[in-house]
């Protein structure tokens, strides 16, 4: 357990994430998608913070707005109190360097160990070979990994996939952990130990954390949720419920102006 | 990312897709092989087709002939207008070439006349055959009349016209001739055909109508010449000749025409062998053209002909390597493909456009790298192997060229020069980078967000 002492994580304070009317449009054939109309989402350090809704609601899309993945409508994102609108491409990867992703299915390169794996943000960026190792291997301590650090990701099991990811997420020395359904592909029972380490990595080593999900039992574990329908953020329930009560009336008043015109 | 943590990675994507990368390295090794092959078994034929054609011959040497043209079409400074005759007189007298070269610049320290006679007979028992059966065998030879002090001093051929070696001496007398070795031991057997201390009686024939015959002693036989000469086409001793005096020539066919004037100039520089050439043609100008064929055009034009067929080799072994190029497209791209979502990943964690780019043209290049390695390698041995067969067909089939290359050929080493193995390297690594160049260039402008969905 020394060694989880030793682990230097980015100490950050302050908002790291910030959106302003954040709005982007898709053209799907010639129907205007609003996926993200207007998102105002507030992200301070050290916070574990939800976005919970339903497939469909625009939560990929914010994902990708504010991993800097891809590039909004309108609007402003400010990483780090840097606005990544104005950016080239480069720009971006070099933001992308500063946040730590967890996917849904992983991600590792399967032709790489573990530790390869992990050291690989670390190469990205240039890191010295032995002291990304040496980094690689504290992170694979950080998240019970560390005897499994020769394994590819083909002979290790979900649960464990997922905290390989989670220690390449670390190695990116990440001002916020960005993760979209972490837990969406992996059996309930290894869930809860997975939802254990981000849970733990925020408490113990303050590490940011912005979860991006459909489940109501993950959400649960985070200090903060914030719910996202039809591309709008509500702060409670309540609100959402509301929103989505609207938007099916609105949606079957439609339907039964049209049905009424066959009358 | 760093360069060598970028080659890192390319070579453990090539170690993974091993059947792949073995398949694309093989079609670089292909065309690597065909080209050095077939260049360094051009290098090594020409190394030996020049060595041995060079024997005895002086790039110092000129050679004077009637008309236009020279040997066939080879060089030379011939002219148009009627062909000039060279006659004895142009080697004596008050208004002989030699002074008028002296005046003239003064280049030249050797001139010689050559009276060549293609079809000279001796019917003659070969020594080992007359215990047989006793018949007679008709032996025909070029016979050349030249001076022998001339001919066969330093400025000329005194390394081939020699019995130094060979049997007897160079006759000192007006009626005697030297043999050269074919003549004494055609048959390569314990039968020798003429020997020195023999008196023969030569048929002959002359300018196709004029035949006669004459006695001949011969004192002296040459040594042996390895190879085939190219001084033999300009005038020099060759094993298959019968040489005399040039007056006995000139006596026996009644003529005071010469074949040919040899001249050998003081340097090698194309100033003087130009200025000597111009001044030959003036010195004939007055009774027709002369061409002047230069020794070291025969070797240019003879160079100029390898370097052609080696050139068109090479064109023909290009094309294996644009093949593999296309199979190097083709790879790329379905590995590319395949890789789409590695493509996203290493977007997300932060990877640059060039970063990409860098990851699948180093694999590109350490394609290139191992299949040209491979490929030189390979070459270099093939020829070996290609070169040996195709001179077991060249001595097999025989006849003048056979014959004549029959000993030389058997010391047959391909050339592999540093230019050949830059050059060939330089093609593999250049077709693999150059190829892959749009694929990987596709592959590093995939948008992160479309790569990370890729199924």
């Amino acid at each position: 357990m020394n060694q989880q002492q030793r682990i230097e994580l980015p100490v950050t304070s302050g908002i790291v994430l910030e959106t302003m009317d954040l709005k982007k449009y898709y053209m799907q054939g010639k129907v205007e998608i609003r996926a993200l109309d207007g998102v105002n989402l507030k992200v301070e350090a050290g916070e574990l913070i939800s976005v919970l809704g339903p497939s469909g609601s625009g939560k990929s899309t914010l994902l990708n707005m504010i991993g800097a993945l891809d590039r909004p409508t309108s609007g402003t994102i400010m990483i780090e109190g840097q606005d990544i609108g104005r950016m080239n491409k480069d720009q971006l990867a070099e933001v992308r360097r500063r946040i730590g992703f967890v996917f849904q299915y992983f991600n590792l390169i399967g032709r790489l160990t573990a530790l390869q794996n992990v050291e690989l943000p670390m190469t990205v960026k240039g890191m010295k070979t032995q002291e990304r190792k040496e980094k690689a291997i504290q992170f694979m301590n950080l998240v019970g990994l560390g005897d499994r650090i020769t394994h590819r990701p083909s002979e290790l099991s979900g649960g464990q996939q997922q905290r390989v990811a989670i220690a390449r997420a670390l190695a990116q020395e990440p001002r916020f952990m960005l993760m979209d359904e972490p837990t969406g592909n992996i059996d309930t029972h290894t869930r809860d130990e997975v939802l254990g380490l981000v849970k733990r990595l925020n408490e113990e080593h303050h590490v940011t954390t912005v979860i991006i999900t459909h489940d109501a039992m993950v959400a649960s574990i985070t200090n903060r949720t914030v719910y996202i329908v039809d591309g709008k953020l509500y702060n409670s329930h309540e609100e959402a419920l509301e929103a989505e009560r609207i938007s099916k009336a609105e949606l079957e008043e439609r339907t039964n102006d049209e049905g009424g015109m066959t009358v | 990312m760093k360069i060598v943590d970028v080659i890192k990675y390319s070579g453990r994507s090539l170690k993974v897709q091993k059947g792949r990368a073995v398949l694309t390295v093989l079609g670089v090794v292909i065309g690597i092989t065909a080209i050095v092959a077939l260049n360094s078994l051009v290098g090594g034929f020409s190394n030996i087709i020049t060595g041995q054609l060079s024997q005895g011959l002086s790039a110092q040497t000129l050679t004077v002939t009637s008309g236009s043209g020279g040997f066939g079409g080879f060089g030379g400074g011939g002219g148009r207008g009627a062909a000039a005759t060279i006659s004895y007189s142009n080697l004596t007298g008050s208004t002989d070439l030699q002074s008028y070269l002296k005046k003239n610049g003064n280049h030249v320290d050797g001139v010689m006349g050559v009276v060549t006679i293609s079809a000279g007979q001796f019917a003659q028992t070969p020594s080992y055959y007359s215990t047989l059966n006793g018949s007679s065998v008709k032996y025909t030879a070029t016979i050349t009349g030249v001076d022998f002090a001339t001919y066969g001093n330093s400025v000329f051929y005194a390394s081939t016209f020699t019995t130094t070696g060979g049997l007897g001496s160079i006759p000192t007398d007006n009626n005697s001739i030297v043999i050269g070795y074919s003549a004494y031991h055609p048959y390569d057997n314990a039968s020798t055909l003429i020997n020195y201390g023999q008196n023969l009686v030569l048929n002959w024939r002359w300018l196709n109508t004029t035949a006669g015959n004459c006695s001949v002693n011969v004192t002296g036989v040459l040594a042996k010449i390895q190879g085939v000469s190219l001084a033999s086409l300009t005038g020099g001793p060759s094993n298959n000749g019968i040489y005399m005096p040039i007056t006995l020539a000139m006596k026996i066919f009644d003529t005071q025409k010469l074949s040919s004037i040899v001249l050998h100039v003081n340097s090698t520089d194309q100033s003087v062998i130009d200025n000597v050439t111009a001044t030959t043609q003036a010195y004939f100008h007055s009774s027709g053209t002369v061409s002047v064929t230069s020794a070291t055009s025969l070797l240019t034009t003879l160079n100029t002909v390898l370097g052609t067929v080696s050139a068109l080799l090479t064109a023909i072994a290009a094309i294996s390597l644009i093949v593999a190029g296309v199979n190097i497209v083709n790879i790329m791209t379905v590995s590319i493909i395949e890789r789409t979502r590695e493509i996203g990943i290493l977007k997300a964690i932060g990877a640059k456009d060039a970063d990409i780019l860098g990851i699948f043209l180093v694999e590109a290049l350490l394609i290139g790298i191992i299949g040209s390695l491979v490929g030189i390698g390979l070459g270099y041995l093939g020829s070996f192997g290609l070169g040996s067969i195709l001179f077991r067909a060249a001595t097999g089939a025989g006849g003048g060229f056979g014959g004549g290359f029959g000993g030389g050929l058997s010391t047959f080493v391909p050339v592999l020069s540093s230019t050949l193995f830059l050059e060939a390297l330089g093609f593999g690594v250049g077709t693999a980078v150059i190829f892959a160049l749009y694929p990987a260039f596709k592959a590093s402008r995939k948008p992160p967000v479309e790569a990370l969905r890729y199924e």
